[in-house]
């Protein structure tokens, strides 16, 4: 007992201090070279939804419209799936899925699914924290495949988003892509 | 209860205390931004700065009140943990500030008036507060500059 509450302490003092040292700004990134292919006055907006989806969000009738990113800049739904490389699962004492944070699994219901379940279809996670086990981190690759690995880099970067607003021929006429934290 | 049981409860019967450490960290979340430039908001000049402008600026915002008239940006700063420890459990608790970001826009989507609302928080690490509280919390005060 007294090993098991000192990991958790030592686990959370360790994330405070992680806290510590980031302040994670919001931030302009360069869009020209995150997104080449998206081209100010040139770009259509069905152009855009090829690569992207449609649009998570839209302001002043269309003309301003945004989209929601992961920090691959891949198209990401908010709160549920703002990083489609990762899939955090909070389990709770009957190893059911309680909480679920990150790409969107269809088949993965919470408080139904449990991590049996969840190892048969992805293998077991690649990081397992929380003193007690129950918090566990899985990864994809570009493709959607389960990985073994982390994916290299922007594991601290936080979520995008990408602003277009339309002129003429629902072109772009201005491009901003915004990190969020 | 044995002897060696005993020896090992001891010490830790004294060492079950609580301690408040002070840092300053901005607490991402799905939900959240990260910390605003005052510069990044400066800029944004009522009666010039537009929808577009702002959105431009700072992304799309977390959330939308007044039919898309006032924009909110929040930004969770915390800046003290209390953490307790006691034999058979821990809890823990955040204090700190949820700044606000709030852009008022007229109805041609001109910048109509900017202000922030700090509020200071208590909870634990998956604390959150309400859209609800939000829309309350964020209502255009009457000091807010309007560019008119």
């Amino acid at each position: 007992m007294l090993a098991r509450s000192l990991r958790k302490a030592v686990a959370l003092l360790a994330l405070v201090c992680a806290a510590c040292l980031a302040d994670h700004p919001v931030r302009r990134l360069d869009s020209s070279r995150e997104f080449p292919w998206l081209v100010e006055g040139q770009t259509t907006r069905a152009q855009i939804e090829e690569q992207l989806g449609p649009s998570d969000a839209s302001h002043e009738d269309g003309r301003i419209r945004t989209w929601w990113l992961d920090p691959w800049n891949q198209h990401a739904r908010k709160d549920a799936a703002w990083d489609v490389r990762s899939l955090e699962v909070f389990f709770d004492e009957q190893q059911r899925a309680e909480h679920v944070r990150g790409r969107d699994l269809p088949w993965l219901v919470e408080g139904t699914t449990t991590r049996a379940e969840i190892e048969q279809r992805i293998g077991p996670p690649g990081e397992v924290y929380n003193a007690d086990g129950r918090a566990c981190l899985w990864w994809f690759d570009a493709d959607g495949n389960p990985a073994r690995v982390e994916p290299a880099g922007r594991k601290n970067d936080g979520p995008r988003s990408l602003v277009v607003v339309f002129g003429e021929g629902e072109r772009a006429q201005r491009v901003s892509l915004v990190q969020l934290w | 209860m044995r002897l060696r049981e005993l020896c090992l409860c001891a010490p830790l019967a004294l060492c079950s205390s609580c301690f408040i450490v002070p840092y300053r960290g901005v607490e991402p979340a799905g939900n959240r931004h990260g910390l605003i430039a005052p510069a990044d908001v400066e800029g944004l000049k009522p009666g010039k700065a537009t929808r577009a402008d702002v959105l431009c600026a700072l992304g799309e915002p977390d959330m939308i009140f007044s039919n898309g008239a006032r924009f909110v940006y929040h930004t969770r700063v915390a800046k003290w943990w209390w953490y307790a420890y006691m034999v058979a459990d821990q809890i823990d608790l955040e204090f700190g500030d949820d700044v606000f970001t709030c852009f008022h826009f007229d109805e041609h989507g001109l910048l109509d008036a900017r202000w922030e609302h700090d509020e200071g928080f208590c909870c634990t690490e998956s604390g959150t507060i309400s859209d609800e509280q939000v829309e309350h919390l964020t209502r255009r005060p009457a000091s807010a500059r309007s560019g008119r």
